[in-house]
């Protein structure tokens, strides 16, 4: 989709920007910035604030800039002394009931409303001063809501209703309104589910972190880029520490949303399940060791396994972490027996995003394609906020819908996302998905719809007729007709496919067709945050790294299970049955897994790890460390490095081998549509449920984090 | 918990406004109407049925002073704060009522006998300061002395003019 470009003055300097965007918006992009209050990127401008009043020539009195949009030779002043008059005034009434105590307010440094008060040289209100008196509203875990420094912008109950979560509104009216839950409960009894959006979107210090408070003034902060790994969305975040411990994190502005894991999670760097030091076997007793005897003890033990030893990588690993794991397998232990968790979860997906690549070219539906989305067809895949699955992918979704797009699901149960106004719910008997989508198709096509402009003449013979469709999956004929008339005539479509049909290649076969004979983006659930490039590094019985053939296949997921001689697993795993006469498990918290270790070598945690991952979006992202790592925590790569070097001088490698490595295989196959997955084997081999392994994933993290009583809270508080 | 009849009512008024777009005040009316308040439960039932979130009902409704979140009174006291009112000492009158009921402006006595509440105008100024009961009872030229007869003939089933 390509954007239509308008050339345009801001403040007298010719610019080209984007046609019909908001002027706040389209001011951003050439660095202007028109003052506001209210307005909060995509999202519907409002003009509530009247702070982003701006002079257009040609017009009589100055318009809001977040709701006047860009046109060809537009004519903007931004900082007349008409405009500087208005803000001035608003300022100064918004002044009148805000509290001026911005000398020990923790949010001073970063609240919009200071800065414009210093800008507008304006240090006290010339209004009386009106005082509430609200009490601070600090009942839920890790949000407050202080409603005296509330200047109503209605940022937060924005942000809270567009993505669906909506427990936030304006109670009341007038200058007494409150922005408050139904009948002023807790957050934790409304429905909330922490993500803190709201956090971000206050431009002042009304809904703030509940530890703010003496916890670091902005300017105190030491702020570092990096990426969430408790999922496969993968979220860009600041991470802010002070004195070396981190205080706060919140999303980076171009991802526009973070869960609750995300954002609250880091107290389990230092809980008391963190390993922070090697572990080695003694008797009954794992009994803490150095690291040179602990990667000694690896070393010997995985020798032993030599050809028969097994390798599991879970796919929150580090494409670099992977990458040294699948090389300490293959070139220095010698074993071809390497696997993942997607093949647990998702190896019918994979296999059949292989099988569609060759002649059709498919490609990841980005989350620019996803949030520009007119139709989202889901297909067995419950992205969830209230159940903590896949959330930012749910707010993705929801936030079209809020916008009008229609959302077709297709499901055995009624998920979260089906109960949207602007959801069809396509309820189908369980293991009837390839039918009912199959059924969904000849109704698209009887929408009009020619399959053979996409090169798939030969569709039209495999079809099921949509009511033998309706009848063998009882889902609702009318339904069906609905569902295809929507995404018929959808101008910018994606298909999700969710782990619910992905361990079935029929199912996922059926789901794919229908994304290629609109040309729709296909959004492949993954669930883990690296997932893909887990298996892009190789870390697969059938794949070398850089999706390349193997020499020699070894045994896969479920082979592993039943017992090797020796085993290393690193990261959670999908199924804690391994059985294994000699155990090393590379973690960062304790797990059951890892109490039945004879080595556990310890990984650094979430924000403490450097390297990079390839997200669900297809999206490559690097990051950084944003912290030290607790206590003697190595990254992945760096202890397969040292192992390796431990196991043998002249096959070993170091972790600049790695990163050179891995920065070949990113310059090889960089985008998204040129990913090319290869099959799994067996693609009913070990089925875990997508439920099953999102707990198992962020279990050994959250177990001790103040984060995993909210989200049980959560998911048992009353709905909406 | 909702009576089973007052289940029936709310979801007799759903059927009824089905498919209506902006429905949502005048179901709040007539579940008020039916049931004399806004209980949570109805509140949610209306939610749930109207697909709109619960704290987006709860906005709407609480914008309106009409709207009522807690059972009210078998008697509606309003005492006028209106300008005469205020001028010749209504807010002694309330001071007084809210001493003697022992209830705050805006609240509900325990045997849900009274509720208490103001008014900013009645439109009687010559008889200031004046309360209502019901909206019908008028009582006019108070004294904070004149309260305990008041509340005696307001708590009595039926209230007398003075």
């Amino acid at each position: 989709m390509t954007t239509k470009m308008v050339n345009m003055e801001f403040d007298g300097k010719a610019v080209s920007v984007p046609e019909g965007m908001t002027l706040v918006d389209a001011a951003a992009t050439v660095g202007v910035h028109i003052p506001n209050l209210c307005h909060i990127k995509e999202l519907r401008g409002v003009g509530a604030c009247r702070m982003c009043m701006v002079e257009v020539e040609g017009m009589k009195t100055p318009v809001t800039g977040c709701t006047t949009r860009t046109k060809e030779g537009m004519k903007v002043q931004t900082k007349t002394a008409k405009v500087e008059e208005i803000r001035k005034f608003v300022t100064d009434l918004i002044l009148s009931f805000h509290p001026l105590d911005c000398m020990t307010c923790p949010k001073a440094g970063a609240c919009d409303l200071q800065r414009y008060a210093a800008d507008l040289k304006i240090q006290e209100s010339s209004f009386g001063r009106k005082t509430f008196n609200y009490p601070l509203n600090d009942r839920s875990p890790f949000i407050t809501i202080d409603n005296n420094y509330c200047i109503l912008c209605g940022r937060c109950v924005r942000v809270c209703k567009e993505q669906g979560t909506n427990v936030l509104d304006f109670m009341g009216r007038g200058i007494t309104t409150k922005v408050s839950t139904a009948l002023d409960k807790p957050l934790h009894e409304s429905g909330c589910t922490f993500c803190g959006s709201c956090v971000d979107a206050c431009p002042v210090n009304t809904i703030m972190e509940r530890d703010r408070w003496q916890h670091g003034r902005e300017w105190d902060l030491e702020k570092k880029d990096s990426v969430c790994t408790a999922c496969a969305s993968g979220c860009s975040v600041v991470v802010s520490k002070k004195n070396g411990k981190i205080v706060k994190v919140n999303a980076r502005e171009d991802n526009g949303y973070l869960c609750a894991i995300g954002r609250f999670g880091f107290d389990s760097q230092n809980a008391g399940n963190r390993v922070t030091a090697p572990l080695i076997r003694q008797g009954s007793k794992l009994a803490p060791a150095e690291w040179g005897e602990a990667l000694k003890a690896a070393a010997e033990g995985l020798k032993k396994g030599g050809a028969n030893a097994a390798f599991l990588a879970s796919g929150s690993l580090s494409t670099e972490e992977a990458y040294a794991i699948q090389s300490l397998a293959r070139d220095v232990v010698g074993s071809a027996n390497i696997d993942t968790n997607a093949s647990a979860y998702a190896a019918g997906l994979v296999s059949a995003l292989r099988a569609m690549h060759g002649n059709a070219g498919i490609g990841i539906a980005a989350q620019s394609e996803l949030a520009s989305a007119d139709c989202v067809v889901v297909i067995g895949a419950d992205p969830s906020q209230k159940r903590q699955k896949l959330q930012e992918v749910d707010v993705m979704i929801r936030r079209r819908a809020q916008a009008g797009a229609k959302v077709v699901v297709i499901s055995t149960e009624k998920t979260d996302l089906a109960g949207h106004q602007n959801a069809i719910l396509l309820q189908v008997k369980a293991g009837t998905d390839a039918v009912a989508v199959a059924g969904l198709m000849s109704a698209v096509l009887a929408e009009g719809v020619d399959p053979s402009a996409k090169g798939l003449d030969g569709l039209k013979k495999v079809l099921i007729s949509a009511a033998d469709a309706a009848s063998a999956s009882g889902a609702a004929a009318d339904t069906i007709a609905a569902a295809a008339k929507a995404y018929a005539a959808a101008k910018n479509p994606v298909v999700v496919i969710g782990t619910g049909v992905s361990m079935s290649e029929d199912a996922s076969m059926q789901a794919l067709n229908l994304a290629l004979v609109k040309g729709a983006g296909v959004l492949p659930l993954m669930l883990e945050a690296n997932a893909l490039g887990v298996l892009q590094a190789g870390c697969h019985p059938d794949l070398a790294p850089g999706f390349a053939k193997v020499k020699k296949t070894g045994q896969g997921y479920r082979e592993m299970l039943v017992g090797a001689k020796a085993a290393l697993v690193a990261g959670p795993l999908a199924d804690g049955n391994l059985k294994a006469d000699f155990l090393v498990v590379m973690t960062s918290h304790m797990s059951p897994l890892a109490e039945k270790a004879d080595v556990v070598l310890p990984m650094t945690a979430l924000y403490e790890r450097d390297g990079s991952i390839t997200n669900v979006y297809g999206v490559q992202k690097s990051f950084a460390a944003a912290k030290d790592p607790e206590g003697v925590a190595k990254n992945g790569a760096e202890i397969a490095a040292e192992l390796s070097l431990v196991m043998s001088k002249t096959k070993g490698f170091k972790m600049k081998d790695v990163e050179a490595a891995v920065k070949k295989l990113k310059a090889g196959k960089q985008s998204a549509a040129s990913f090319k997955p290869v099959a799994a084997k067996g693609a009913n081999a070990a089925a875990v449920s997508a439920t099953a392994m999102l707990s198992a994933m962020n279990a050994g993290m959250l177990a001790e984090s103040a984060v995993k009583k909210v989200l049980v809270d959560v998911s048992t508080a009353v709905s909406r | 918990m909702l009576e089973p009849s007052e289940i029936k009512s709310i979801d007799d008024i759903l059927n009824d406004t089905h498919g209506q777009r902006g429905i949502l005040i005048a179901v709040l009316q007539r579940t008020q109407e039916k049931i004399g308040y806004l209980p949570e439960d109805a509140m949610k039932m209306i939610a749930e049925r109207l697909g709109l979130s619960l704290s987006q009902t709860y906005g709407v409704a609480s914008f309106y002073k009409h709207f009522h979140f807690k059972p009210r009174g078998k008697k509606i006291v309003k005492v006028c704060m209106g300008t005469a009112c205020h001028v010749r000492g209504g807010k002694a009158v309330l001071t007084e009522l809210e001493s003697k009921l022992g209830i705050k402006e805006g609240e509900t006595t325990a045997d849900r006998a009274v509720t208490l509440e103001t008014v900013g105008c009645v439109g009687c100024c010559a008889l200031a300061p004046v309360l209502t009961v019901n909206d019908q009872d008028l009582y006019g030229e108070l004294t904070p002395k004149m309260v305990d007869d008041i509340i005696h003939s307001v708590r009595s089933e039926h209230g007398t003019h003075v």
